[in-house]
């Protein structure tokens, strides 16, 4: 008495006709003449997916092979397989917890391993990143207008340790009403956004605001962020051509998280309480910016909730009694830097 | 034989099940189930292909492919990352030394993913199992990639014209060291055939240079944090991906249909010849639709495109007989104990 079969050892491509006889702990496999060809003990056999017939592999002769016709008194003879009837929840649950776990740990993560990165490092990779912006950007150079940036930055940087100051501020001309802070803490202000301000404090405050950033090392953070996040969505998709990545490098690509956002925001407030300026200058930027709406895809895409943040800084007590960022001269002077024909940003 | 040599009968629904669970198994773990998951996808193609009405079976492991992996991390990745920020510090420092090392430092990669390459091959035939013998692949690793090396250099030097000759010269040296068992395969693939198609393909790129140059000229791209740039960028990449589709798209399948043709026409197993009939617009229309499986997906859905190339090479691969079964045996060489890890760690292969 046996199960009908064929076996394959391994050795050679050739099918054996056998019987299968079933035993307790495993099976015999016979050939015609009745000789055992081999001894397989049950713990040692798996099922071999994909077939119409059943076939069987044992772990102790890798490539040997047990191919029976189906429906095989066999298959009931094995152990029958679990349902994985709790996978998908399971899975789609787990992967959403992941994904928020890294939503909110990446930021904080890029923090930490930003800060392990010597300051010496970071402005010399700082120094090529800007040259890559340069070329087609010119710094303006208004000599009057230069001075009173230059004091203004004096000023916000006095309660700053020397190694977190911002190793150089520039206006650019360009309408875009922004202002970056780049890895190697140099601050870049666009002449739209000297343009909108109507009063000094409100330019102290954004430049506080980058002053921030880059006291906090927030710059390389991003950076090293969207590579974290374009390394990790390559190797989950699985897909080397890197559009994955691409797609999320762009999307992150200096942006700040909004933990950066915040911490700056609050540090910016020290730092102008510190210089004896009114921290309100911020907030009525945010409240122009924000009654602009649409105007302003680039500086809202990457600081959200305008509004709220505004409300945090106004309900700030004020502390002590402030003065003006910069006196009328001063701030006219500044909103003309870039009268004098620029010179190019390399050039420094 | 009444039925053809290969064929291939995998569905959709499964493998979009497999490549589902896979992506979700990836979030959980960062990635590290890829290793286990790629088994997984090829162990589905490898089943659901038949040779003369026997299945392939796909035998490797997700943990040869880790430890792979993390070798290849340790000896080879790690190191070249030192050497490349080392010499990226000495650029910043002030030092031309530092271009040096990069220099080499990218050389070295290069031919290390030559080896990379012939070694991922290797594992991935000593996986492939054919009633119950396993494929292999002999050879040295650097030989083939020396030639590599050797062919992209060539390259350069003669504007391409040695493309066909140094392409045919390394897929013999992969075709005569490969075997089924203990029975290799003899590849006697010559590329002068080849050479018209080339010539066709080498002046259709003109064209495309022509219209880039002029496209450069009269563009005046914006700076990059201005909103035109992203667009503009756009543009100019579409205008490359359609002047290359338009002027060099059908040249480029038509030599492609022509060089699979003329390898397989060239190659024999145990003396059996074998043929290979798709045509240029059959190899188009299968490129596009993986292209666009691919993209749409975001990648996770690229098993499929894996299956619709599997498919389609068995619907045009054919064998004159089938080879005696009697006299195939297993080979006495070793097999590899980890796989693919040089060009998993640098930068990965498909489900081939």
């Amino acid at each position: 008495m046996g199960v009908p079969g064929l076996y394959r050892d391994g050795k050679n491509a050739r099918d054996h006709q056998i019987v299968v006889r079933l035993l307790g702990h495993g099976l015999d496999i016979i050939d015609h003449d009745g000789q055992v060809l081999a001894h397989w003990p049950k713990a040692q056999i798996s099922r071999v997916d994909g077939t119409d017939d059943l076939r069987l592999a044992c772990s102790s002769h890798p490539l040997a092979r047990l191919l029976l016709p189906q429906p095989s008194p066999v298959s009931l003879w094995l152990p029958q397989r679990r349902s994985a009837r709790g996978l998908w929840l399971g899975l789609v649950a787990g992967s959403a917890a992941m994904v928020a776990l890294l939503a909110w740990g990446l930021p904080r993560l890029s923090i930490v391993v930003a800060h392990m990165v010597p300051l010496e490092t970071e402005r010399s990779w700082g120094q090529t990143f800007v040259a890559q912006m340069e070329d087609r950007k010119v710094v303006c150079a208004d000599a009057s207008g230069a001075d009173a940036l230059d004091r203004l930055e004096k000023r916000l940087a006095t309660a700053l340790p020397a190694e977190q100051r911002p190793t150089r501020v520039v206006v650019v001309n360009d309408p875009l009403v922004n202002a970056i802070a780049l890895p190697g803490g140099t601050i870049i202000m666009f002449k739209g956004l000297l343009d909108q301000a109507e009063s000094a404090d409100e330019i102290a405050g954004v430049l506080a605001h980058e002053m921030a950033h880059v006291a906090q090392r927030h710059p390389l953070a991003a950076a090293i962020r969207s590579i974290g996040v374009a390394s990790l969505a390559t190797m989950m998709t699985g897909d080397f051509s890197a559009l994955v990545a691409t797609l999320g490098g762009m999307a992150l690509s200096g942006h700040y998280s909004r933990t950066d956002e915040s911490a700056a925001d609050s540090m910016a407030v020290d730092i102008l309480r510190d210089a004896d300026i009114s921290p309100l200058g911020l907030a009525t930027f945010f409240d122009r910016l924000n009654q602009q709406g649409g105007e302003l895809p680039e500086f809202l895409s990457s600081h959200p909730e305008l509004e709220s943040r505004r409300q945090r800084i106004v309900g700030l007590p004020l502390g002590a009694p402030t003065s003006s960022a910069l006196d009328k001269v001063d701030f006219q002077n500044l909103k003309n830097i870039c009268a004098q024909p620029a010179r190019k940003l390399s050039t420094r | 034989m009444s039925h053809r040599a290969f064929s291939y009968d995998g569905q959709t629904g499964p493998l979009v099940r497999l490549s589902v669970v896979n992506f979700l198994l990836n979030i959980v773990t960062l990635s590290l189930w890829r290793f286990w998951g790629k088994t997984q996808v090829r162990s589905y193609l490898w089943g659901r292909t038949r040779i003369w009405n026997e299945p392939l079976e796909y035998v490797g492991r997700g943990g040869e492919l880790f430890i792979g992996f993390l070798i290849a991390l340790l000896v080879v990745f790690a190191p070249y990352m030192a050497v490349v920020f080392t010499g990226q510090m000495l650029v910043a420092g002030g030092q031309p030394a530092g271009v040096f090392l990069i220099v080499v430092a990218q050389i070295v990669i290069f031919f290390l993913i030559g080896v990379g390459l012939y070694r991922a091959r290797r594992y991935l035939m000593t996986r492939t199992v054919w009633r119950g013998l396993r494929a292999g692949q002999d050879g040295s690793a650097m030989a083939y990639a020396l030639l590599t090396l050797g062919h992209v250099v060539l390259l350069g030097l003669t504007l391409g014209w040695s493309g066909p000759w140094m392409s045919v010269k390394l897929d013999r040296y992969l075709m005569n060291n490969t075997r089924f068992g203990d029975t290799g395969f003899e590849c006697e693939a010559r590329s002068a055939p080849l050479y018209k198609r080339y010539a066709a393909l080498w002046f259709s790129f003109i064209p495309v240079m022509v219209s880039f140059a002029v496209l450069t000229q009269f563009v005046d791209l914006p700076s990059p944090d201005r909103s035109g740039f992203l667009p503009a960028m756009v543009g100019i990449y579409a205008w490359v991906i359609v002047s290359v589709l338009l002027f060099s798209g059908l040249p480029l399948a038509a030599y492609h249909a022509a060089y699979w043709r003329n390898l397989a026409a060239h190659t024999r197993f145990d003396g059996i010849g074998f043929g290979f009939d798709m045509g240029t617009w059959r190899l188009v229309r299968l490129f596009f639709g993986n292209m666009l499986i691919t993209i749409f997906s975001l990648g996770i859905l690229r098993p499929l495109a894996s299956q619709r190339t599997l498919r389609a090479a068995c619907e045009h691969l054919t064998m004159e007989s089938a080879p005696d079964i009697n006299r195939m045996v297993a080979s006495p060489q070793a097999v590899p104990r980890t796989g693919e890890g040089l060009v998993a760690a640098l930068d990965g292969i498909g489900e081939f």
